[in-house]
């Protein structure tokens, strides 16, 4: 179904809401011009999977670049604004890392039209100097709030966070990584400094926000899905922030049936997903933005108002 | 894409603050890119094809032969023997010292068999494709005894320099190079860095000092067998039993 036919039908009443305090009439009462929407492809511990998985392992014949590439393709021929994010961990698994060192990983993301990554700690299995090595086949940015790289010859090579805009619209993308120590030879990751990621996506998100006037906050999150102790994951750091919207995952390697719906501070959901790795799924996220003219939809509070299994 | 079916979660999301913009609603899908997903990106694939054909021609490459079929098993094989050996003797030649002992974890030799025939980079690969590290530990006798122990009550793996026998699922009789193991004795051991940082349950080893060789147990897989190769030999069956259960 369409964003707008949507729209219409339950400004129509054409769905049942049942006793919700949905404002039924300012959704309704808006024009086309009123809605945009953004698509969100994303990927996370691709593993320098370049073809699909090989006859015999557990996986065999999923994923695969080429495969992958022909469906973004597709859904850009199909929709107007679409990022394309990742998650980081995109070296090692294969021998195309073990040979070639990531250049060919960064050279097909290149292509694809990647928007944006993050480090995830597979990225320094070449230590540094491989990473850095290798930048140059990577056009698109590394995204990390909270490694401090002030004594690392990787600070000149990485952003905190970069504002896209789409549109009418403004998407704020930054980057969070997992604690090195213990996870990464200590002479792989160099001065790099870990710093809490809920204080700097909470500084990093706000500023977003209110500096930069997003009107969407996505963070790429190497921490972790969840963890059985309460060491930060994605769902904590939902929990534990505001601003921040959507949290696309990674490391943990987790398939989710469907993303997790979290509250965050200030009781306001975030979309926390992850889609296992190694290219076998590719996540869709599909944002409707609508134009806050009234300015009073914040008062509503949100509503999860369908939740079904279609076949396209 | 018609076959595939999506989970659908819409949900509304008003947004706190007071923007331009905000987000009404979030649709989520999840797309499995399948093996029977019928198309390519032909530009991808023309970027990843010389690398593919190159990759190809590396791991085709022939660095040795076996002339009996070898197989890993426990407590003892001729598979595990050999990488065994390797480990022990590649450590050495990296620090050039004298190693006691080389240890192998059961299931970190990722195949089953090197059969009769070449042996190439490839096979190499498979039989070790994690990027584990060579190093040595310098072991009091005791710790010896009680990293033996773990190994003798998960079945026995492979061990070069070192023979005992399972009993009561700790590891008695230990002789390393035909002599008594001693508590007091420092023994240096060449494992992987993965095990010294106490995984599969060396959690004795783990926080003990390392000598890091800095090459690759695949690498080290790898030059062991070319010396073989080098002297046209076939890699050895060596089919002793150095772990009696």
């Amino acid at each position: 179904m369409k964003r707008r036919d949507f729209i219409k039908k339950l400004g129509i009443g054409g769905v049942v809401l049942g006793a919700s305090t949905l404002p039924l009439e300012i959704l309704a009462g808006g024009g086309q011009e009123d809605f945009v929407k953004l698509t969100i492809l994303h990927t996370n511990d691709t593993h320098s999977r370049i073809d699909p998985f090989p006859a015999g392992s557990k996986y065999e014949g999923l994923g695969g670049m080429a495969k992958r590439a022909h469906l973004v393709k597709q859904i850009r021929n199909e929709e107007e604004h679409v990022l394309l994010l990742d998650a980081g961990d995109i070296f090692q698994g294969t021998p195309y890392f073990n040979v070639y060192g990531g250049e060919l990983e960064f050279k097909l993301m290149s292509e694809m039209g990647y928007d944006a990554t993050t480090l995830g700690n597979h990225d320094f299995d070449a230590g540094v100097d491989g990473l850095i090595k290798q930048l140059p086949f990577a056009k698109f940015p590394f995204l990390n709030a909270n490694y401090n790289f002030d004594d690392s010859p990787l600070q000149q090579h990485i952003q905190p966070y970069k504002v896209f805009e789409k549109g009418t619209i403004k998407i704020g993308v930054f980057g969070v990584g997992i604690e090195l120590e213990g996870l990464v030879p200590d002479k792989l990751y160099g001065n790099i400094k870990y710093q809490d990621p809920i204080q700097a996506a909470n500084s990093t998100a706000y500023a977003l926000k209110n500096d930069w006037d997003c009107d969407l906050v996505v963070c790429l999150s190497h921490l972790g899905y969840s963890y059985k102790s309460n060491k930060v994951s994605d769902l904590i750091l939902a929990q534990t922030t505001e601003n921040v919207d959507i949290i696309i995952g990674g490391h943990t390697h987790t398939f989710l049936d469907k993303p997790m719906i979290v509250n965050n501070l200030n009781n306001q959901p975030v979309v926390v997903n992850q889609v296992g790795w190694a290219g076998i799924n590719l996540g869709r996220l599909d944002v409707s933005l609508i134009k806050d003219k009234k300015k009073n939809l914040k008062k509503f509070p949100p509503v999860i108002f369908s939740k079904k299994t279609i076949v396209k | 894409m018609k076959k595939y079916s999506y989970i659908f979660v819409v949900l509304l999301l008003l947004s706190a603050c007071s923007k331009a913009y905000l987000i009404y609603d979030v649709e989520t899908n999840q797309l499995p890119i399948h093996a029977d997903y019928p198309n390519k990106d032909e530009e991808i694939e023309s970027i990843i094809s010389p690398y593919r054909d190159d990759l190809a021609s590396t791991m085709d490459k022939v660095i040795a032969r076996v002339e009996i079929d070898l197989f890993k098993d426990k407590p003892s094989s001729s598979l595990g023997n050999l990488l065994a050996d390797a480990t022990l003797a590649m450590a050495s030649e990296y620090t050039r010292s004298s190693i006691d002992i080389g240890i192998i974890n059961y299931g970190g030799i990722r195949v089953p068999s090197l059969t009769k025939g070449p042996v190439t980079i490839g096979n190499v690969y498979e039989l070790m494709p994690f990027d584990n590290y060579l190093v040595v530990l310098s072991l009091t006798g005791k710790q010896v005894q009680s990293m033996l122990d773990a190994i003798a009550a998960s079945g026995g793996w492979p061990v070069a320099g070192v023979t005992f026998t399972i009993k009561d699922n700790t590891a008695d009789d230990v002789q390393i190079n035909g002599k008594r193991l001693h508590n007091e004795s420092t023994y240096r051991i060449a494992i992987s860095d993965y095990l010294a940082n106490g995984g599969d349950n060396m959690n004795m080893l783990k926080g003990l000092p390392q000598e890091n060789t800095n090459v690759l147990l695949r690498d080290a897989f790898k030059a062991y067998f070319e010396d073989f190769s080098n002297n046209d030999q076939a890699l050895p069956y060596i089919n002793e039993m150095r772990i009696i259960k």
